[in-house]
């Protein structure tokens, strides 16, 4: 198993079995199952010693794939420019734009607690108020068969599991498939096939505006009930009204916490 | 090792923004390919036509020497089954009550080979031409030997005229794929479209026997190839990266065939793999397009991953590459396998453009495409197809492809340049020179 430069586990060493880039020196920081056909490639182009360039390299933090050319460490938040971790956001007595719930125009108290996230890994961060809540939906399952689609071989669960409910803790949100070591903030479990280890990200902006960014996912990310497939790798105006789907068969709805 | 080896011809350089990727694959198997996947039991059906028109010009006597002469061909071991079809299919051998006797088969052995040589004998022309009969009858023998090599030669001199053309078109969607079937056409009143469609349908091959008196021969070189199949069902499994889309799949030689509607989900959802039926000790070549995404100047990356898949284990891969390059000198460059190849189905597409256009008396359009066609068969050295298309135009010069529409052309040649034109030759020289093949 290797990691690609963007960050894709791919079970081929030479290149990457998701988005076909070239595995090279990241092949080097894999364990030592990717070893020989790892060494073999990269030749002599990358001597003993040689540090990978920081550029293409994983995090030096928590050790995640950098995606791209991205700034800051999906997993962790770190700064690849400064080699600095985030800090936390500066508390305002007022929030300026309080997070306003575009269905009810309700506006949430829970603003505040986004400007009070500390600067503590995400685990223990408190909650902002939202709540990210997954279906499996046989509709999306059902558009997804057939001709290749994405959902071939990949069995709608049977019984049905009940909505699961992850409350967000950090303003940018990780949403993924768990395998191994890779734990993203919304969770959608291992049943879904379709979805990739890091599918996309969900953050809220400090005006209270929702983006949705898919990491070049394998299957893509669609939103709102028309089902519009997220341009790769750009940060998009989500409204978190609207249904996010992925995958075979999973659908991931946002829910304001309604306050005591 | 695996007895399978796989080449990929492509320029790998794209120039900045480039997106298409084009290559060719050719996958050779040797002869240790049967023995390296162990091997599969084979079921040869024949299927003789035995309508009334097999009476014409002693057809039917040709036909039961040249069934002779196939059967003569069988390897021991290997089920065999004669059937003889008219509006219905008749099992001419082996009767139920021979000793060995399996879903309409017998293994064959000296002994099961002389019964159906005597049984041959019998077989009359009388009746009519209902081919999804025949088609049924084929498959429910197959079905008996699940696993096995599937071959089915069937061979007719007329239309399939004794049922709807929607009965032919269900059995072939009934049983596309479960077995692979080469279809023959005896004399010039049998329908190119037809067995055509049947070929593609069961991934095989269709051809004229002008004369009655070349079944024989014919039969025998049928049965040679299909004895040397050893492996029952090979692959391309064809993976591409996110993002990308899978232009073509083509087979372009031997034969120039269209892969890419016969894509089957492969175990990922960026895989697909292409059926190619059994294959014997053989070359095939591929032309495969891919579209990718692209990168930047200096970035490699892989378009396309295709291996060969036997009993759903890949054993053998080829990888097709891109690279952005802003040296002209290497991005212009168009590799000479695909150049060949770009060529070749060309020139089919010319054949059957003119020859499309002649039966629709626009003899302009005609004399323009099967002009184009002589030209390009002239410059790829396409010698059989030169002397082809000479039959049915007059060729006053080749090279600027100059021609005029023979008035009265034989429906032979005619029917012969169509089943014949997506035949091609090879871009590289037989591997030991002139000798080799």
């Amino acid at each position: 198993m290797s990691r690609c430069p963007n960050g894709h586990d791919s079970q081929a060493d030479d290149y990457c079995d998701t988005c076909g880039i070239l595995i090279g020196t990241a092949g080097a920081g894999t364990g030592a199952g990717a070893g020989v056909a790892a060494a073999a490639s990269l030749g002599a182009s990358t001597g003993a010693g040689v540090a990978p360039d920081v550029a293409a390299g994983d995090c030096q933090n928590c050790g995640a794939a950098r995606v791209g050319d991205e700034r800051f460490c999906e997993i962790c938040g770190l700064d690849f420019h400064t080699g600095r971790m985030p800090q936390p956001p500066v508390v305002s007595a007022q929030p300026a734009s309080p997070l306003v719930d575009p269905k009810t125009g309700t506006t949430h108290a829970a603003a505040v607690p986004v400007a009070a996230v500390p600067a503590a890994p995400a685990a223990l961060a408190a909650p902002i108020g939202w709540v990210a809540v997954l279906h499996c939906d046989r509709d999306w399952w059902q558009h997804n068969t057939g001709a290749g689609g994405v959902a071939d071989g990949v069995p709608y669960p049977d019984p049905e599991p009940a909505p699961r409910r992850v409350e967000l803790r950090a303003s940018a949100n990780l949403i993924g498939r768990t395998s191994g070591s890779a734990v993203a903030d919304i969770d959608c479990g291992s049943a879904d096939t379709g979805v990739s280890r890091r599918h996309a990200r969900l953050s809220l902006g400090a005006a209270g505006t929702w983006t949705l960014s898919d990491l070049g996912s394998t299957n893509g990310t669609f939103v709102g009930e028309a089902s519009t497939k997220l341009v790769a790798q750009a940060d998009t105006a989500f409204d978190p009204s609207e249904p996010i789907r992925i995958g075979a068969f999973t659908v991931l709805r946002l829910e304001p916490v309604e306050p005591d | 090792m695996s007895g399978f080896n796989v080449q990929v011809f492509s320029n790998e350089y794209l120039p900045p923004g480039g997106t298409e990727v084009h290559a060719v694959v050719t996958v050779r198997a040797d002869g240790s390919a049967a023995s390296a996947t162990g091997g599969n039991e084979a079921i040869e059906v024949l299927v003789l036509d035995s309508s009334g028109s097999m009476q014409t010009d002693g057809r039917i006597y040709e036909a039961r020497r040249a069934l002779a002469a196939a059967v003569s061909q069988i390897r021991d071991g290997v089920w065999f089954s004669i059937v003889a079809g008219t509006e219905a299919a008749h099992l001419v051998y082996p009767h139920a009550q021979v000793k060995g006797y399996h879903s309409g088969a017998v293994r064959a052995d000296a002994s099961t080979r002389g019964q159906a040589l005597e049984a041959i004998k019998q077989v009359r022309a009388d009746g009519g031409t209902a081919i999804s009969t025949w088609l049924d009858a084929a498959a429910g023998i197959v079905n008996g030997f699940p696993g096995a090599i599937h071959h089915v030669l069937l061979v007719t001199d007329g239309k399939n005229e004794s049922e709807p053309p929607a009965a032919l078109h269900a059995a072939l969607a009934r049983y596309q794929g479960l077995y692979q079937v080469d279809c023959r056409g005896v004399g010039a009143n049998w329908s190119v479209p037809e067995l055509r469609s049947i070929a593609q349908a069961f991934l095989g091959t269709v051809d004229i026997i002008p004369q009655p008196q070349e079944m024989a021969e014919e039969f025998k070189a049928i049965m040679e190839a299909a004895m040397g199949k050893a492996i029952a069902s090979v692959e391309l499994r064809v993976w591409t990266p996110q993002h990308a889309e899978l232009i073509f799949v083509k087979q372009v030689a031997p034969v120039i065939e269209d892969l890419t509607a016969r894509a089957q989900p492969g175990p990922n959802p960026l895989t697909r793999d292409f059926p190619t039926g059994a294959w014997g000790a053989e070359e095939r070549d591929y032309h495969v397009a891919v579209r990718v995404k692209a990168a930047g100047v200096g970035e490699e990356m892989l378009a396309a991953r295709i291996s060969l898949v036997v009993n759903d284990t890949p054993i053998s891969q080829g990888l097709v590459k891109a690279m952005w390059s802003q040296d002209e000198q290497l991005t212009a460059r168009i590799n000479p396998e695909v150049a060949h190849y770009t060529g070749q189905q060309e020139l089919a597409a010319a054949i059957a453009d003119g020859l499309a256009a002649r039966q629709a008396g626009n003899d302009d359009e005609a004399t323009t495409k099967l002009g184009r066609a002589v030209q390009l068969a002239a410059a790829a050295g396409n010698d059989a197809t030169t002397k082809l298309l000479a039959q049915v135009v007059e060729i006053d010069n080749a090279e600027s492809g100059t021609v005029r529409l023979k008035r009265n052309a034989e429906a032979l040649d005619l029917m012969a340049l169509d089943t014949r034109s997506t035949k091609t030759t090879r871009v590289r020289p037989a591997g030991g020179g002139e000798g080799g093949a």
